[in-house]
């Protein structure tokens, strides 16, 4: 199966601080390992929950588990690195979308989300957007919807297919 | 920021359970959202790897790697420290 992982910078597992090879090599999780332990990747739908430094394509191998916001695999190896990914660009669609937001709700609390998303990275960047969607539309719902929305984003601007 | 939004953890939150992350003890959805959380905020990477760091050199010493002056004031310390609890 094809899908997506967000590394750190050098290829670098943002949480395990484990290093993915960059020649394909595969990475398994431990023998045994408990539910959740495994090699983690993502859908295009769910590429905004996991912004990082690095985009690759990844193919994972094995038993896979899908789940609401990322898939578990046995194990999994670098493809290709998404070299069109821009934070900058991604960054600045949630500026926007958050601005949009605070037109529609002009409240003190909106205009604090706009000022910060104008300052912070594109993960934080995309957090905040997602909380902006769930003060406007007063729904938690719209926080889930704002990552999909921004996953398409991506998966448009980077030109990206699950085959 | 984050303690506006109910259905979010907050940093606080996060901390309480950085612990149980590290010995993989959390629940599957918990461990899921404290990523999520991770993702974003850099107080909580920064306290992360603090804890891991702590818990690496912590597991380098030995009983017999002290001195005995060194080991006197660890107990000090944890008596002082248990006696205060």
């Amino acid at each position: 199966m094809i899908a997506f992982k967000w590394l750190g910078r050098g290829a670098i597992a943002p949480f395990t601080g484990v290093r993915w090879p960059a020649d394909g090599g595969w990475v398994s999780a431990p023998a045994r390992a408990a539910e959740g332990s495994g090699v983690h990747a993502c859908r295009l739908a769910q590429l905004a929950w996991w912004v990082g430094e690095e985009l690759w394509r990844v193919e994972l191998d094995g038993r896979i588990v899908e789940r609401e916001t990322e898939v578990e695999a046995e194990r999994g190896r670098l493809v290709e690195p998404i070299t069109a990914w821009n934070p900058a660009a991604f960054a600045q669609a949630c500026v926007a979308r958050t601005i949009a937001f605070a037109s529609e709700v002009p409240t003190p609390e909106m205009a604090d989300y706009v000022a910060m998303v104008t300052v912070v990275d594109a993960p934080t960047a995309s957090f905040v957007s997602a909380v902006a969607a769930a003060a406007a539309r007063g729904t938690q719902k719209a926080f889930a919807e704002e990552r999909a929305l921004q996953s398409q984003w991506l998966a448009r601007a980077l030109d990206l297919r699950e085959t | 920021m984050s303690s506006r939004v109910p259905d979010q953890p907050t940093c606080r939150e996060i901390v309480e359970l950085i612990t149980d992350y590290l010995e993989a003890r959390l629940p599957l959805e918990a461990r899921t959202r404290l990523e999520q959380h991770l993702v974003f905020c850099d107080w909580c990477r920064v306290y992360l790897e603090q804890i891991r760091q702590t818990i690496r050199v912590a597991g380098a010493v030995t009983e017999e790697s002290l001195s005995p002056e060194k080991r006197d004031e660890l107990v000090r310390l944890f008596r002082d420290w248990k006696g205060k609890k």
